[in-house]
C-alpha cells in the first residue's frame, strides 16, 4: 500500500463506520429495536474491515518512485554476497505478490 | 513500525469502539424523552396469620396487586425488578422496611401483573423486633428498578398507606384470611403455585408414612 493509499483507506474506514453508526442509531430508535441497531453497526464495521484492511489494488495507484541506485563499484565489490542475498529476497517477494497474502502486505 | 494490515485493523477497532461509546451515550439520551404511564394498584386483602414468637411478632399478610408496567419498557430497557416493601413504625424502631415479594420482568408482554393473593415470598418477611404488630398501621410500597441496556438504572415508587394489622393474634394458616376490620376468617384460595407445592409436600408425607 502506497502513501496515498494509506490516506484513502483511513478516510474510507472512518466514513463507513460513522455513517453506519448514524444510520444504525436512527433505524434502532425509529423501530425501537436495540438489537437491530447493534447488528447494523456491526455490519458497518465488518464492511469497513473488508474494504480498508486488505491491500486492495486501488490503494496502490501511486507507488513511490525511488531514485536509481548509484553505481559504486567499490561498495558492490566489497559486499558481493550481501547483494546476492538481497536479490534472492526480492525474488520471493515477487512470487508472493500474486497471492492472497499480498493483500495483507506480506 | 511500518504500516501494515495490523495497524489498519487496530485503527479500525479503536475508532469503532469510540463511535460505539458515542452511540451508547445517544441511546441513554433518548431515555430522557421516554414517558411512562404505569398503572399500579395495591389492596390489603387480609391477614393469614399474626403470631407471637420468641422475641418478636410475625405477620402473614395477603395483598391484591395489579400493575401494568408495559409503558416502562423503552428500546433501552433490559428488564424490570419489581419488589413490594412493607413499612411500619414502632416506638423502638422508627422505620421498619421489609421486602415481602420481588420478581424480575424480562419482557414487555409479561409486564401486566394480576396477583389477587400476593403473599410474602419468605415466611419471615414481616417481623417486628418486639411485640408491636397488633393493631399496627403499615404502608405498602410497590417499587421497581428499571434496568437499561446502557445507561443509568432508576427506581420508581408507588406508595399505598393506611393499612392496619388486626388487634389480636391469629394462628397462621394458608388460605384462611381475616379481612381488615373484621373478626370473620374467610377461605381464600391459595395461588396455583402454592397449591401445587402443598400437594407435592402432602405426597412426600404420604410416601414417608407408607415407607
Amino acid at each position: 500500500m502506497d502513501f496515498k493509499g494509506q490516506k484513502l483507506s483511513e478516510t474510507v474506514c472512518v466514513w463507513i463506520i460513522t455513517v453506519a453508526a448514524v444510520l444504525a442509531f436512527l433505524y434502532g430508535y425509529v423501530k425501537q429495536d436495540f438489537q437491530a441497531m447493534m447488528v447494523l453497526f456491526g455490519g458497518g464495521c465488518t464492511l469497513a474491515f473488508v474494504a480498508t484492511v486488505p491491500d486492495w489494488p486501488v490503494y496502490n495507484k501511486d507507488p513511490v518512485t525511488w531514485l536509481p541506485p548509484k553505481e559504486d563499484a567499490a561498495r558492490r565489490g566489497g559486499n558481493g554476497s550481501g547483494g546476492r542475498g538481497a536479490g534472492g529476497k526480492g525474488g520471493s517477494k515477487k512470487k508472493g505478490s500474486s497471492s492472497w497474502a499480498s493483500l495483507f502486505g506480506f | 513500525m511500518t504500516h501494515s494490515w495490523v495497524s489498519r485493523a487496530n485503527a479500525l477497532a479503536t475508532y469503532a469502539g469510540t463511535v460505539l461509546a458515542v452511540v451508547c451515550l445517544a441511546v441513554t439520551a433518548t431515555d430522557y424523552f421516554h414517558r411512562a404511564t404505569p398503572a399500579v394498584h395495591c389492596d390489603f386483602v387480609g391477614t393469614e396469620g399474626l403470631q407471637k414468637e420468641f422475641g418478636h411478632d410475625r405477620g402473614y399478610i395477603v395483598l391484591n396487586l395489579t400493575a401494568d408496567l408495559r409503558s416502562e419498557f423503552s428500546w433501552n430497557t433490559k428488564q424490570l425488578f419489581v419488589y413490594v416493601n412493607v413499612e411500619f413504625a414502632t416506638r423502638k424502631n422508627a422505620h421498619n422496611n421489609m421486602v415481602m415479594w420481588s420478581a424480575i420482568i424480562e419482557d414487555k408482554n409479561e409486564a401486566v401483573l394480576r396477583l389477587p393473593t400476593l403473599r410474602p415470598q419468605y415466611p419471615y418477611a414481616i417481623t417486628d423486633q418486639g411485640f408491636n404488630l397488633r393493631d399496627r398501621e403499615f404502608n405498602v410500597t410497590v417499587a421497581y428498578n428499571v434496568m437499561p441496556r446502557v445507561g443509568a438504572l432508576y427506581t420508581r415508587h408507588h406508595k399505598f398507606t393506611g393499612f392496619r394489622f388486626p388487634g389480636e393474634y391469629q394462628a397462621p394458616a394458608l388460605g384462611r384470611v381475616r379481612r381488615p376490620g373484621s373478626d370473620v376468617i374467610e377461605e381464600v384460595p391459595a395461588s396455583r403455585e402454592e397449591a401445587e407445592v402443598a400437594a407435592y409436600l402432602e405426597g412426600l408425607e404420604q410416601e414417608e408414612a407408607e415407607a
